[in-house]
Parts: structure tokens; sequence; C-alpha cells
């Protein structure tokens, strides 16, 4: 029942406040066949991210950073072990379910934008929302609230092709923000960015994290991993280092007046 | 030249790389080249070659112009006097058809006769093979009866043999001298000119009839216009004979004309509306295979648009690439072409199976070296054609961007030109299936006009027979007849038939109303088809006896001359009045008859005859009473008409051996059904329709495999697309729907325009159309809705594939 799984995964969200992890991985694993042979991406990845957590998955290209990033943003699907999202096990989804899931639950923002070139920015916003069957008008409220939030109301009638990167990745941020999701997915969002359009969009980010925002980053910038609560690092699809920020925030922040 | 050859080479090896593409693009071209080679061949056999007689330019149809018909069989007296006062022509030919029974020469034959004026032959330029053609002292009353063979007829009868100069063959009862031969290959084509074996002198025939200036014999004739006479002079010419006749013979000639037209214009004008129609819809059917080729090709360039921004780079103007593209779709299309003319050699001689027979000229459709021209043209012009758009976007893409191969972030290319040319087919097609359905449907309201008899379980024959000893003897034989063909079991009636025979011959008489006074000319008469026939006629055909009675066996040669008129007679003549017991008086045959019934109307003029139909008014008499004079026209050729209970074929060998128990050198011959009349009737209209459905079925083809190939394209450009959509979280429902909307909205432009570009065109079909207006509304829904529903057909396949895009798969080929 498709209609039962996107419930139970919203009610179980509002609930979740300080106990409960918003996303729990245990004993995760994803392995490719390709011909004869079989390539594990992730071989038994534990993770919890806590709701309003900023986390940032950071390790060598091929570790598994981005096949994690996929299955938690359920654009795939586990091999083996458990995945809860909200509470509730979402490993062995259907299509449907996953695509609806996705649609309420998650943001993406990509490396590279990912904005539909035929559409403008307004409906490039939009198009989650349609998808999910939103009416016209709250649409529209939606839609404008996250494109003034990322500082591109202005630009709304403009296409992607009209657009710098800069100014792309935050109508990506926006579009990722306009469903109101559980958790943003950001793959390398500053790949490709000049310095100082990295630095916005991982501003935008950390605002957003301010804001109660529950972040899960992929880089291997390690000025921009600093800016998350926690790191994990990967090697060979196992997380084998993991690195909390807060602490060493805190010890470095100045006391307060 | 050098560069030339380079980009030949190149473009061979390109084609050859991509065999599929090449294939593909062949093919389509080949169908849409094929279909214009072979209708361009009918039309230019047909329309476009001068007729193969010497000077046809100056060669001219002459018929007599009645108030009713433009084109109305000659009086032999006055065609004499047009040959004696005319200044215009050369030399004029009188020619008329007829049927003699050949014996004497094994079994007893029926032989088609062409009677001809001497100088019929050389005004056309024809020479004898062996032989000499007819004198002028052939041509006349009392002469030696002599005959030409054609060749056929020469090679079947006498084995080609060069010794039959001087031998005789009996023709009637008559032996006629053989003075030459015809070459085989010759033909004409006119109304009363049939494949003839044998050509005998007109001036011979004495009948009095024939020689009577009131009566056309199924008589028309031909001339050669003098070197400097113009058509107009000669029109001119001609209508003041015609005026001067009238003067002098007003009895028989005033209000009457003479009627010129160009010989070529007579043979084909009538042929000329389809087989532009045909020229045409071969034209969009060779436009939209264009369009498909120029998709695939622009799908091909945006493949190879790395090649060309490294061409640019390299310092090649934009005239170079796109002569460069231009090369390799002119050998595209070259390709097709000759694999078109292979489909035109195949698809030609099946083509000419569907023409009707009375299709002029159809001995001169062949593929020769006019049509190898236009195939050529055409190949190129097609390669030009959809090799334009694919040349001029690969040469004027942005060089930077392409070699960068980067500055991606947004998904979603513009597709505009595919969808321009996707529209562009489905409008063609539009226009093409709507003019075959307008096509379809006259056929069937056609098909559906019940045509005054019932067709079905009747047959038609003909039966030549030696000439008879005297009119009693005739009118004898006829009842013989009649009661043969009814004693055959299953025969439910029969009655021999003359003058009128529905859809296959009319004949008139001038009449007036016998309590009215005698007109002082013909043409202040009246006229109403006649129809000799005995009293099981109307239960032979399933006419209707509207009132009074009809002829009996009673209405002898010795009993009052009665008539039997149809509902339209009644109405024309008698209007509010019961015409029974009313009289007519008949002119030419010399009789007052009184009218004892009034039948239901038969559509004489064919299932389309409308009020505008020159005599409508019909009246039947008994054979018996036909007056003594006439007998012997009639003697010599019989036709009958026969109702069985089953299968009216069948009935054939019967038929034969009855007539055969008659008269030992009687031949039957010309045996049909009713039903296959009337079809014939109708060849014309299902010759062109059947090709018009087989080039719109073509253009649906090629539209829906057009559709279905730039969806197909456009989706998997679209592919990246399509994983961020779902990534957002869009279901296969969503993704299936932005497909199919895609290749709707393109369908549904294309229709739009499709039904103005078809409410404008089909407007020229207005004349080929029964029943049935060129804007028919059914036949635009239908098709529009049949189009929209292939479109989306052949957008499903595609869309169906793109909702089994993996969005991992499409992401990371960012």
């Amino acid at each position: 029942m498709e209609t039962n799984s996107q419930t139970e995964v919203g009610q179980k969200q509002k609930g979740n406040g300080s106990g409960e992890p918003l996303i729990r991985l245990e004993a995760l694993t994803k392995v490719f066949y390709t011909e004869e042979v079989e390539t594990h991406a992730l071989s038994g990845v534990h993770l919890d991210i806590r709701k309003g957590e900023y986390l940032s998955i950071s390790g060598p290209s091929g570790c598994g950073k981005s096949t994690l990033l996929s299955i938690i943003g359920l654009l795939d699907s586990p091999t083996g072990g458990k995945y809860w999202l909200g509470g509730t096990p979402v490993e062995n989804l259907n299509l449907s379910d996953r695509s609806r899931i996705r649609n309420r639950e998650v943001g993406f923002i990509f490396q590279s934008f990912n904005l539909i070139g035929d559409l403008t920015v307004y409906e490039n916003v939009e198009l989650p929302l349609t998808y999910r069957g939103m009416p016209s008008a709250e649409r529209k409220k939606r839609v404008m609230d996250s494109l003034e939030r990322v500082g591109m109301a202005h630009r709304v009638r403009h296409y992607p092709s009209q657009l710098s990167g800069g100014q792309q990745q935050r109508v990506a941020v926006a579009r990722a923000l306009a469903g109101s999701p559980a958790i943003l997915l950001a793959d390398e969002p500053t790949g490709n960015l000049d310095s100082k359009n990295g630095e916005a969009v991982m501003d935008l980010l950390k605002e957003l994290h301010k804001e109660g925002a529950t972040i899960c980053m992929v880089t291997h910038d390690p000025r921009y991993a600093r800016n998350a609560d926690r790191t994990v690092h990967l090697f060979d699809g196992r997380i084998v280092d993991e690195q909390d920020h807060r602490a060493h925030v805190e010890e470095e922040e100045p006391p307060a007046n | 030249m050098g560069t030339l050859i380079q980009d030949l080479k190149y473009g061979l090896r390109m084609l050859a790389k991509n065999p599929g593409f090449t294939a593909v693009a062949v093919l389509t071209l080949a169908l849409g080249i094929g279909a214009n080679t072979a209708i361009f061949s009918v039309v230019n056999g047909v329309l476009l070659n001068p007729l193969p007689y010497a000077q046809p330019g100056r060669l001219v149809a002459l018929y007599s112009k009645t108030a009713q018909f433009r084109r109305s069989s000659i009086s032999y007296p006055n065609f004499l006097d047009w040959v004696r006062d005319n200044r215009s022509f050369s030399a004029l030919a009188a020619y008329r058809a007829d049927d003699f029974s050949l014996t004497g020469a094994g079994e007893p034959e029926r032989v088609p006769v062409e009677m001809t004026s001497a100088s019929f032959f050389s005004i056309l330029g024809v020479k004898p093979v062996i032989g000499r053609l007819f004198t002028a002292r052939d041509d006349q009353v009392g002469a030696a009866p002599v005959a030409l063979l054609a060749g056929g007829f020469w090679k079947r009868k006498f084995g080609a043999s060069p010794h039959v100069l001087g031998k005789s063959i009996t023709l009637n009862d008559t032996d006629y001298t053989i003075v030459g031969v015809i070459p085989s290959t010759f033909y004409f084509s006119g109304d009363n000119f049939h494949r003839s074996d044998v050509f005998t002198p007109i001036g011979q025939w004495s009948d009095p009839t024939f020689r009577d200036r009131r009566t056309g014999m199924g008589m028309d004739a031909v001339g050669r216009l003098k070197r400097g006479v113009t058509f107009a002079q000669a029109k001119a010419d001609m209508d003041a004979l015609g005026r001067h006749l009238a003067e002098a013979y007003p009895e028989a000639d005033k209000g009457t004309g003479i009627t010129l037209i160009p010989l070529k214009q007579n043979v084909v004008g009538s042929i000329r509306p389809y087989l532009l129609m045909l020229l045409g819809a071969v034209g969009f059917v060779l436009l939209i295979a264009c369009v498909n080729v120029a998709n695939l090709s622009l799908a091909r360039s945006t493949g190879r648009a790395r090649e060309f921004a490294v061409r640019i780079a390299l310092g090649a103007g934009r005239g170079r690439v796109v002569r460069q593209l231009l090369t390799e779709s002119v050998l595209l299309a070259l390709a097709g072409g000759g694999m078109g003319w292979l489909v035109a050699t195949w698809g030609l001689p099946a083509a000419l199976r569907l023409l009707p027979e009375a299709l002029p000229r159809v001995q001169e459709v062949r593929l020769d070296t006019h049509v190898l021209l236009f195939t050529l043209a055409a190949s190129v012009l097609a390669g030009i054609l959809f090799g334009l758009a694919p040349a001029f976007k690969a040469s004027g893409a942005g060089i930077g961007e392409t070699l960068k191969e980067g500055g991606r972030g947004a998904s979603g290319t513009h597709h505009r030109a595919q969808g321009v040319f996707v529209a562009a087919e489905m409008a063609l097609a539009v226009i093409l299936l709507v003019s075959a359905g307008l096509m379809i449907r006259s056929l069937a309201e056609l098909w559906s006009v019940d045509p005054g008899f019932d067709p079905h379980h009747s047959l038609v024959f003909r039966a030549s027979f030696p000439p008879l000893k005297s009119p009693d003897a005739a009118r004898e034989t006829w009842r013989e007849i009649r009661d043969k063909l009814t004693a055959i079991p299953g025969v439910e009636a029969a009655s021999m038939t003359f003058a009128s025979m529905p859809t296959q011959g009319d004949s008139e008489l001038p009449f007036w109303l016998a309590n009215q006074p005698k007109p002082s000319s013909e043409s202040q008469m009246k006229v109403s088809l006649f129809y000799l026939v005995q009293p099981d006629y109307l239960k032979a055909m399933k006419i209707p006896l509207e009132s009074g009675r009809f002829l009996t066996s009673g209405d002898t040669e010795r009993a009052p001359v009665v008539t039997v008129i149809d509902e339209d007679f009644a109405k024309l003549y008698f209007p509010g009045q019961n015409p029974i017991g009313q009289r007519i008086s008949f002119d030419i045959l010399g009789q007052t008859a009184e009218i004892v019934g009034v039948v239901g109307h038969v559509k004489q003029w064919g299932l389309d005859e409308g009020a505008s139909s020159p005599v409508l008014a019909q009246c039947y008499f008994s054979v018996s009473q036909l007056p003594d004079q006439f007998v012997p026209l009639m003697a010599g050729n019989i036709a009958a008409v026969v109702r069985t209970a089953g299968s009216p074929l069948a009935a054939v060998g019967s038929i034969r051996h009855a007539i055969e128990q008659i008269n030992g050198q009687a031949v039957v011959y010309d045996t049909g059904t009713m039903d296959g009349i009337l079809s014939d009737s109708l060849s014309a209209q299902r010759f062109s329709m059947i090709l018009m459905a087989v080039f719109a079925a073509l253009a649906l083809v090629m539209a829906s495999v057009g559709i279905y190939g730039v969806v197909s394209y456009v989706t998997s450009q679209r592919a990246h697309e399509i994983g961020i959509r779902m990534a957002l979280g869009a279901q296969r429902g969503d993704v299936l729907r932005l497909v199919l909307g895609q290749g709707l909205r393109m369908a549904l432009i294309g229709v739009a325009i499709g039904i103005v570009g078809g409410l404008g065109l089909t407007r020229f079909l207005s004349s080929l159309l029964y029943g049935v207006t060129p804007a028919d509304p059914l036949t635009f829904a239908a098709v529009s809705a049949a189009l929209t529903a292939v479109a989306l057909l052949a957008s499903y396949v595609p869309a169906r594939r793109a909702t089994k895009v993996d969005p991992i798969v499409a992401l990371r080929y960012e």
C-alpha cells in the first residue's frame, strides 16, 4: 500500500524528536554485478543521522560515497542490510513507493545542478511539487518562498542557461527545499563552481542547517567537510573514521561576552 | 573537382559506416521515389507523351453537337458534306465499331470490325505491313468488298502469311478481299472505336438508316488540320459549315452543330483529373519520405556535431560543411532513387493490372528515358530537400560549446526542427488520408445508389448471328431465343435487349406528343432514351411496374404499337396527368405508339446519374414491333439479359448451347454479370480510390515511423532529464504522460495544419466526388482521430522505454 508507507514515514518522523535517528543504516551492503565481476561498493555500513544534523561524507574516488548517498536518497536499493527512514524500513520498497517517499522526504542537490534546461527557474522549482499533486496556489507560495530563501526570486522567468553556475546551484537548492523534505542530500554541491560561488553555496547550506535542516553532503574538500557537525570517512565501502566537528568548533570558539 | 571526389569518397565511407541508418533512409526514399516513378510513368505515358501518330498536334476529333449531347454521333450524309465543304482539314475520316460473324474459316467466330473512311489510316500516318490501305474508290456503295486485317488477327488466323493478300474472308455472309495488313502495334482510342481484327470501308454501307441525315449510327470522325490552320480557325470554319447545313437541312440539322476537340484532349481528358490527383498524392508521399530522412539525418548530425566542430575549427567554411553533408544526402537519395526504380519496375505491372480497361493509352505506359530523368531529378531534389536542414544545423553549431563537451549543468535540448518535421509529415498524411477517405466514401455512396434494377443474379451476353433472311425470320428467331433461354433450368426470366442498355450504351429517339403538331425540326422535338425489349425484360431486370402494364407477348408486329414509359418521362411530359392511353409519335420509326404502362426509372448514365444527365426520359418498345427497315440493323448482333436463381455465370454453358441450337453459326460473346458491369462502370473511381488508399497507407506508415523515430530519439536525448525528474519523485505514469504528451503535441499541431490544408486542397477533388462534400466533417474527424491514435501508439513504445530509465544511470551520466 503505497499511501500507507508514505503516511507512516511522515508520522514517525514527526515524533522523532531527540531519541530515534531520522536515518538509520545497519550493515548496509551494495554489490554491483557486471558480467562475471562482483564489485562491493558498500560493505556493512552502519550509520545514524539525527534530525537537524549536518553530516558530511568524504573519502577517495570510488570509495562508495555516491552509492551511499543514492541509497539514502532512495534512488537505489541496498543489496543487504537495513535502512530505516523516520523509523520506517525502506530497503525493500517498490519503485513507486520509493518515488513517492523520495518526493516528500528527500531533497537532492547535485554537483552539476541538474536543472531542466527547457523549464524556467520557477518551473524547475515547482517540478517536485507538481509530482506531489499539490494545488497550484500552495505550489506558488512554496516556490516563491524557496526562491526568496536562496535569493533567486527575481529570476523566476529565466532559463537555467541564462544563469551563472552559482545561481543555477542556488535554484537547485531552492528546488530541494521547496518540498520541505526531511533531509537534504548534497552530492559534491560545489564541484562545478568556482571558489567564490562554492563558498556562497556552502554558506547557504550552513544557514539552512542553522534553521533546522538535516543535511547529508558528500564532499572531498576538507574545508567544506568541516562545515558539517560530523564527517564520516569512507574507504572501500566501509566507514573507517568519524569526526565530530561540533566539539572542535566549541573548543576553538572564543567565550561569549 | 578534387574536393567533390573527396566529398563523395568520404560520403560513401560515412554511409557504409552506419548501415542501419543508410538502410532505413534508402528504403524510405525507395518507397517514396518508387511510387513517384510508377505514377509518373503513367502520367508520362498517358498525359505527357504525344499521341503515337504522325504530327499528332494537328489531329482533331469531330462530333455532331445536339441540344443534349456535346459529343454525338455524326450522320453519314452530314459527314460527307463536312468532307466536301470544309476548308480547314487536309482530310477527314469517319469510323464506326461493329461486330461481324466470320464464317468459312474454321469455327464461326465473332470478329470486332471497325468501319472506316478510306483516309482514316493515312490521316494517322499508319502504313500497312503488307499490301495497301483503302482507296477512295473502295469507300463507296457498290465497290468490291475489301478488308484490312489487324496485325494480331493476321498472325493468329493466318500465321502472318504474306500470301494472305488477295484471299477472301466471309463476314456476315459477304466475301471481303484482303488488301492489306495494319501493324499490330496500331491502336486508336475513341468512343466508337474498339480493338478491331478487321477494317472495312464505311462508305460501302448502303443501309438506308445509315444514309438518313437524321440518324447517327454510332459514327465519329477524326481530321488532320491543313498546315498553317489553327484549331480556332478550324472551329470557326466548322461552326460556319454547321450553320450552313442547318439552313440547308432544317428538319435534320436545325439546332445542331459540330464539336471539335484536339484529339489528345479527347483521348485523355476524362482521366486527366484522376492522374493529376494521384501525382499530387505521390508527391506528398515523397515529401513525407524526405521529412523522415531529414529527421534521421538531423539526429545523426547531432551525433556528429563534434566532427563538424573539429572541421570548422580546422578552417572549413560553413559552405564547405554544408556541401559535404549535401553530398552525403544526395548520395543517399540516389541510392534510394535506384532502389525506387526497382520498386517501380516491380510495382508498375501490378499497378497497371489495377488500371481500368478503359484507361486510354495504357499500352504506352513504360519506364522510359523521360521517366528515368524524372527519377533522377526527383532523387537529387529529394537529397537536397532532406539534406538542407541537417546541413545547416551542423554547420551552424557552436564550436566552442561542442568541443568543450562540458558546460552542462542544465539538462534538456531543443528539438524544434524535429518537431516541425513531424508536424509537417502528420499534416501531409492528414491531407492524403482525407483525400483517400473522401474517395472511399464516394465509392461507398455510389455503391449504395439504387440503380433502378436489381443487378444481382443477372447475366448479360451478346451473340452475333449471320444475316437473317427476312424481318419475319428475325422476329421468329428472337422469339425462339427468348423461349430457349427461359427453358434453361435455373433461368427465371430472359429478354433480348437492343438500343439502350443501362451503363453500357445509349440510343435516343426524338418524339412529340401525338395531340400536338409535329415540330418542324428534330432539334425542337423532345428526346427519350429507348429500349427494345421482350415481355420478360421487367422481370429479368427487376424493374418495378408503377402503373398500367408492361409489354406482353401479344404486342406483336401485327398488334397496335404500344410503349411503356418510365416515371421520369411521365413527370417531364405528363405532369399531373395520367399518361396511360396518351399517344406519342416517333419521327424516325415512323410510328405513333400508345402508352400502356409506367415503370421505375433506371440509372442509364451510371450510378452517379443526376439531374444534369443529358436525357432522363425512358421508353420501352417490343422488339417484335420494330419496323421492318430497322430489323437488319439489329439482327446481326443481339444482346440479352437473363435472371437466374443461382450463380448467373453457371448458366453461360447452357446459354451458349441454346444459342447454338438456334443457329449453328451464331457466336456468344461478352458474357458478364450485371454486378460486374456496374462494378466496371466505377472502375476509374475504384482505381484511383485503391491507389489513393495505398499511398495514404504508405503515408500513414511513414508518418508513424517518423513520429516513432523522433520521439525515440528525443526521449533518448532526454534520458538525463527523465532521470532528474525521477530523482525528484516523478512516477512512471508521470514519465509516460511526459513522453506521450510530447508525441501528441507534435501530432496535434500536424493534424490541425493538415485539416486546414485538407480543407483547401480537397476542393480540387470535388469533381471526382459523389454524395460527399470535399469538407466532409465525418471523414476529417475520422482521419484526425485515427492519425492521433496512431501517433499515440507510435509514441507509446519510446514512452514505455522512458519509464524504465534508471535515475542512477541517467544521473551518473553527469
